[in-house]
C-alpha cells in the first residue's frame, strides 16, 4: 500500500464535511483513497466518531423490515413477459415466412420456364410444316423421277412401234 | 450476483426471449422494488399497482435499455419516473424541506456506538426496526428516496443522481439531511420512550 504523508493531504487537514464523508462511503473498502481518508479521520478530533455514526445510519437501512408484495403481481408480470416474448417471436417469424417463400421458384426461373415452354410449343408448331416441306420436296422428286421413267418408257415404246411399222 | 450479470440477463430476455432470465430478475428485484415504491407512496395498494406498472414498463421499454448501463439504475429510474407521474397526477409533489441543522442529541445510534453488543446486533431488535421504519417514513420524499436507494438498495450516489436527474452535490446534500434527520427523529423517539418509561 502506498503511504501518503499527511502534509501532502492539505485538503483533509480540516474536519471533513458530511458530504465528503458520504462520497468516501461509495468508495470500495480496498480503495487507497478511502484508507487515506480514514487515516486522516482518526487524527482529527471526532472524525472517526462521525464516520462511524454515518455508517451506522446507512447500515441501519439494510435491516429495515422488508414487506412482501402480493404473489399475484408476479404471476401477472410473468404473463406479460411471456406475451411480450410471443410478440417478439411472431415478429421474428416474418422473415422465416419470407425465407420459405424464397424456396419457391423465383421470378427469373419462372420467366425462363415460360420462355422454354413458348419455344417448345413454337418448335412443335413449326416442326410439321418444315417436315411437310421436306416431304413435298421428296414427293416432287419421286414424281419427277417417275415422270422421267415414264417418258423414257414412252420413248422406248415409240421406238419399238417405229421399228415394227417401218 | 453482479449487476453486470443482471444487465446481460435482461438482454438475454429482450433479444432472445429467454423467460428464465427474466424470472431471475423478477425474483431478485420484485421485493426490493416493492419496498422502494411502498416507502415512497406509503399505501400498500398504490405500491402494488405501481409495482405491476413499473414491471410492465420495464418489459415495454426494454429496447431503451443501454447495454453499457447498470440494470438497477435503469429500472429504478423507471420506478422513480412512475412515482413522479403519480405525485403529479395526485397534485402531490415530493417535499424537500430545507430546515437548518437539527440539534444533536444523545440518540439510539449514539448509544449503539458505545461499548457493549455490536450495533448490528442491537438493531436486530424489533422495536428499533419499527422506530427506524417510522423515522424513514417521516422523511420528505426526495430525501427519503435517496436514503432508501443508498441504504436499503445499495445504489451508489452517482447512480442516484442519474435516477433523480439531479447533481451529485444535491444527492449528497439530501443524504446528509437524511442522516441528520434520522439521528434527530430517533433521538426524539428515544427521549419519548424514555419519558413514558
Amino acid at each position: 500500500m502506498k503511504i501518503r504523508p499527511l502534509f501532502q493531504m492539505s485538503e483533509f487537514n480540516r474536519e471533513p464535511s458530511d458530504e465528503e464523508m458520504l462520497r468516501f462511503l461509495d468508495e470500495p473498502e480496498t480503495s487507497e483513497d478511502r484508507r487515506a481518508f480514514l487515516n486522516q479521520c482518526v487524527l482529527l478530533e471526532g472524525g472517526l466518531e462521525r464516520w462511524n455514526e454515518l455508517q451506522q445510519v446507512v447500515r441501519a437501512g439494510k435491516d429495515l423490515t422488508r414487506f412482501e408484495p402480493s404473489p399475484e403481481i408476479r404471476v401477472r408480470v410473468m404473463e406479460a413477459a411471456f406475451a411480450s416474448t410471443r410478440k417478439h417471436h411472431t415478429r421474428r417469424a416474418e422473415p422465416v415466412r419470407r425465407t420459405s417463400f424464397r424456396q419457391l421458384p423465383g421470378w427469373r426461373l419462372a420467366w425462363a420456364a415460360l420462355f422454354l415452354a413458348l419455344s417448345w410449343s413454337g418448335y412443335l408448331h413449326f416442326q410439321p410444316q418444315q417436315s411437310s416441306l421436306i416431304y413435298s420436296e421428296e414427293f416432287n422428286y419421286e414424281l419427277l423421277t417417275l415422270q422421267e421413267d415414264l417418258d423414257a418408257l414412252q420413248a422406248v415404246i415409240a421406238l419399238d412401234n417405229d421399228y415394227y411399222s417401218g | 450476483m453482479e449487476n453486470q450479470e443482471h444487465g446481460s440477463l435482461f438482454i438475454q430476455y429482450r433479444d432472445h426471449g429467454d423467460l428464465s432470465a427474466f424470472q431471475i430478475l423478477l425474483d431478485y428485484y420484485n421485493k426490493p422494488l416493492f419496498n422502494y415504491l411502498l416507502r415512497l407512496l406509503r399505501r400498500t395498494e398504490e405500491a402494488e399497482d405501481a409495482l405491476q406498472e413499473v414491471w410492465l414498463k420495464v418489459i415495454r421499454q426494454a429496447h431503451t435499455y443501454n447495454d453499457q448501463g447498470r440494470f438497477t439504475s435503469w429500472m429504478y429510474r423507471i420506478a422513480h419516473n412512475h412515482c413522479m407521474d403519480l405525485f403529479r397526477r395526485n397534485h402531490r409533489m415530493p417535499v424537500e424541506e430545507e430546515n437548518g441543522e437539527p440539534e444533536r442529541a444523545d440518540s439510539i445510534l449514539d448509544r449503539l456506538e458505545s461499548d457493549g453488543p455490536s450495533p448490528r446486533d442491537l438493531l436486530m431488535e424489533q422495536e428499533t426496526f419499527d422506530m427506524l421504519e417510522a423515522a424513514v417514513g417521516q422523511l420528505p420524499e426526495a430525501i427519503r428516496e435517496v436514503y432508501i436507494l443508498r441504504a436499503v438498495h445499495d445504489v451508489p450516489f452517482k447512480e442516484i443522481a442519474e435516477i433523480q436527474n439531479a447533481p451529485l452535490g444535491t444527492v449528497l446534500s439530501r443524504m446528509h439531511q437524511a442522516v441528520q434527520r434520522l439521528r434527530h427523529i430517533l433521538a426524539d423517539e428515544d427521549a419519548s420512550s424514555a419519558g413514558s418509561a
